[in-house]
């Protein structure tokens, strides 16, 4: 019943959000890694669409066909409004269809322009005049970014008009730098290593293996990880799944407390198990790596392109953590008793600190 | 064999809740970022637009207000409502519309009445500098505008000058201004601690008013006094008063939230705010007593609050200092950014909410710099509340 209401709210909000905010728009300019091209939106809200247009047929519901009967006057509206320049000269733009995206206080349209960068550019300028004389407090909030520089600017009657320093083509690709972003993501996050950490040390408690089968059992389990967590990043990260952070938040921490768990309470067990457990949680753990990479903002091809190096760069750091626990197991293996303690020392520390997670993320303190 | 069995079972189980717990956090995500409009479903309701109709009307005016090169008048009266429905709705785009239909009259030698609305607005921006500016510029013409004496009075009273409060009841007084001169002395009396004197006050005033706006507020000052002198049974009478006498005041609701907050009643919490959380004030309050509920939906509630909060600051705009604490508090912020934030809110306004907030922050965080001046705070204005003891650990 509860969770029904949950989700009646959050439906009811998403839609109709009333929270009051002071006027601001968003706009982001971004400049490819060619450098010879320019694109990105301006986002306003619905509500100041309403005041300036009188989009509104009277009964204090702004539906959606009172925007499409108009979409092509709130293109023109928001055009005029906010003049892109280059070195000092105006830049012809192509400005199209609206779209409509959520902020935190309600829905806004957004309108997407594109432009041709001459050769040699060098200074972007912003003449925004966006409801200036209607609302001297209306601000835009003004981003501007070339490959992973990114600079903000509040604009608004009064300020200055926002400039940027165009950038030069990018000769290597941004594959590097997304490489570290996921290397980073899962070395920061330690719940995720420590999950790892958790299935490698089950790996290792089968008694009476080979080397060879040790190996094969770890593999086994990381491409299972991989799989899943994979399955679930793109699928968020292409815009296919959204899912409510403060849900899977905690369920990332009860996934590890479980890890741990298992290798206290269940006899050592059989290698399938790990990786079936390794790629059915790691569903869960690809939702939460996804919230990191929504961070950075990225669409198209270069969405594609950074989705493969974040998640490269995710297994290099899982691989990294492997090299530091396996020696350790290995050298253990050989004291028994040793190991033993170990483990259970190790998991039980695991569970602990996870349930210690689980409480933060439910919000229980 | 049984352990392959049970793994072999539980893994399509674990499998299966994973899926369902992703499925469940798919449901109750935010709606899709971002929609084509042209495929938007005609009739959907996108924003709720509240009172049109006032707003329209008021639109209409706007025409009138840029004409006029010699008459004030209709820019002024559009200022006015445009304030009222800020006022109202604790929309803050209508102090900007005020703002806007203002501009051409507000230049040194513009009409009085500009500077004052000028001054509103400055001070429901929480720019208590600029609102004082305004007001002693128009007091220096006309020493005896009352309204602009009691909003002299309340700007100095929200940044703790109290001698210029002092000033501005005195003058009050010899204006007979009633009910503004006893409202001002009252208000002045209890920032000093001295709450009985102030209610004797405020409870004969409200006795003998006969309007009902100054009804309402009288009976908002009644709350106020009885809620800092630790008085609840008369402050949430009183705080009822005032809401009958004006249902849009959200200062006085605010003031009964946290009153039945304090004391666990947050069923009475949530059925006041009903309906009015489109205030992110109240709507704190409300995710408040939603936490306390055990209710499920409070955690959304409290990220969007963090979200718009962001985005003031990444507007510069840092007027919202007390919820932004308290909000902070909520969320069990710890460190030096939350001492930090206590104490620019306390820089920029000083009354017991503020001092409350950074003893309680100071406490916490066991900054003594910062308790410190709480205490001086205390000890200069003379203020005593059981609400606000330092050395019993003050809660927010």
């Amino acid at each position: 019943m509860r969770r029904a209401l949950v989700l009646l709210f959050v439906l009811l909000s998403a839609t109709t959000a009333r929270a009051h905010r002071p006027s601001d728009a968003y706009v982001l300019l971004a400049q490819d890694a060619t450098a010879a091209h320019l694109e990105g939106h301006v986002d306003v809200a619905l509500r100041d669409l309403e005041q300036a247009l009188a989009l509104d047929d009277g009964d204090g519901l702004l539906r959606a066909r009172e925007l499409q009967a108009r979409a092509s006057e709130i293109v023109r509206f928001v055009s005029r409004s906010v003049g892109i320049a280059v070195d000092g000269h105006a830049l012809p733009a192509r400005w199209a269809e609206p779209s409509l995206v959520e902020h935190s206080d309600g829905v806004y349209a957004r309108v997407p322009v594109a432009a041709e960068l001459p050769p040699g550019a060098r200074a972007l300028g912003l003449h925004y005049r966006l409801l200036a004389d209607m609302d001297p407090s209306h601000r835009g909030v003004v981003r501007f970014t070339h490959g992973t520089r990114a600079e903000l600017v509040v604009t608004g009657a009064g300020l200055a008009g926002p400039a940027f320093a165009l950038g030069a083509a990018e000769g290597r690709s941004q594959l590097l730098s997304r490489l570290w972003e996921g290397g980073q993501h899962i070395l920061a996050g330690l719940d995720h290593v420590l999950f790892l950490a958790c299935l490698a040390l089950a790996c290792l408690r089968v008694p009476g293996q080979t080397g060879a089968a040790l190996v094969r059992a770890i593999v086994a389990v990381i491409s299972a990880f991989t799989l899943a967590h994979s399955l679930t990043l793109a699928a968020v990260a292409l815009g296919l799944l959204r899912v409510a952070s403060y849900v899977i938040e905690p369920a990332i921490a009860a996934s590890v407390a479980l890890s741990a768990l298992l290798n206290l309470v269940s006899p050592a067990s059989s290698r399938h198990g790990h990786a079936a457990l390794a790629f059915s949680l790691g569903l869960l753990h690809g939702c939460g790596f996804a919230a990191g990479f929504a961070d950075l903002g990225l669409r198209g091809g270069a969405l594609v392109e950074a989705l493969l190096g974040f998640n490269v760069g995710i297994e290099l750091g899982q691989l990294l953590v492997l090299l530091c626990v396996l020696p350790v197991g290995l050298a253990l293996l050989r004291r028994p008793q040793a190991f033993a303690v170990c483990v259970r020392g190790g998991s039980f520390a695991v569970l602990i600190l996870s349930l210690g997670w689980l409480v933060q993320r439910l919000n229980l303190e | 064999m049984i352990v392959v069995h049970r793994a072999r079972l539980g893994a399509p189980l674990l499998a299966l809740a994973s899926l369902l717990v992703i499925a469940w956090a798919a449901l109750v995500a935010p709606a899709a970022q971002l929609r084509r409009l042209a495929d938007e479903p005609g009739e959907r309701v996108l924003v709720e637009l509240g009172d049109v109709r006032a707003a329209r009307a008021l639109a209409r005016l706007r025409p009138g207000t840029t004409g006029a090169a010699n008459d004030p008048g209709p820019a002024l009266a559009l200022a006015r409502a445009e304030l009222g429905l800020a006022r109202r709705l604790g929309d803050p785009r209508h102090l900007g519309y005020a703002e806007a239909a203002l501009a051409p009259w507000s230049r040194p030698d513009g009409p009085s009445e500009a500077k004052l609305l000028g001054a509103v607005i400055a001070q429901a921006r929480h720019d208590f500098t600029g609102a004082a500016q305004l007001l002693d510029e128009l007091l220096a013409q006309r020493p005896d505008d009352v309204e602009a004496l009691t909003t002299r009075a309340a700007v100095a009273l929200v940044v703790g000058e109290l001698d210029v409060v002092a000033r501005c009841c005195t003058q009050l007084a010899a204006l007979a201004a009633s009910p503004h001169d006893v409202a001002c002395e009252a208000q002045r009396l209890s920032r000093r601690g001295e709450h009985g004197r102030a209610a004797e006050l405020l409870e004969s005033a409200y006795a003998a008013a006969r309007r009902p706006t100054e009804r309402a507020q009288l009976a908002s000052l009644r709350a106020e006094v009885a809620f800092w002198s630790g008085d609840d049974v008369r402050a949430e009478q009183a705080a009822r008063e005032a809401l009958g006498w004006d249902p849009a005041d959200r200062y006085t609701r605010a003031l009964l939230a946290d009153l039945w907050l304090e004391r666990g009643e947050l069923l009475r919490v949530r059925s006041l705010l009903e309906g009015h959380t489109a205030d992110d004030a109240l709507l704190l309050r409300d995710a408040l007593a939603a936490r306390g509920l055990g209710e499920a939906m409070a955690e959304p509630l409290f990220a969007g609050l963090a979200a718009r909060e962001a985005q003031n600051r990444q507007r510069g705009d840092l007027s919202h200092g007390r919820e932004a604490l308290r909000l902070a508090l909520a969320r069990g912020d710890t460190g030096p950014r939350l001492v930090a934030l206590a104490r620019a809110n306390f820089a920029s306004q000083r009354e017991p909410w503020d001092a409350r907030l950074l003893a309680a922050v100071a406490e916490r965080e066991g900054d003594a710099e910062a308790l410190a001046a709480a205490r001086a705070w205390l000890r200069d204005t003379g203020f005593e509340s059981p609400r606000l003891r330092l050395a019993s650990g003050a809660t927010p």
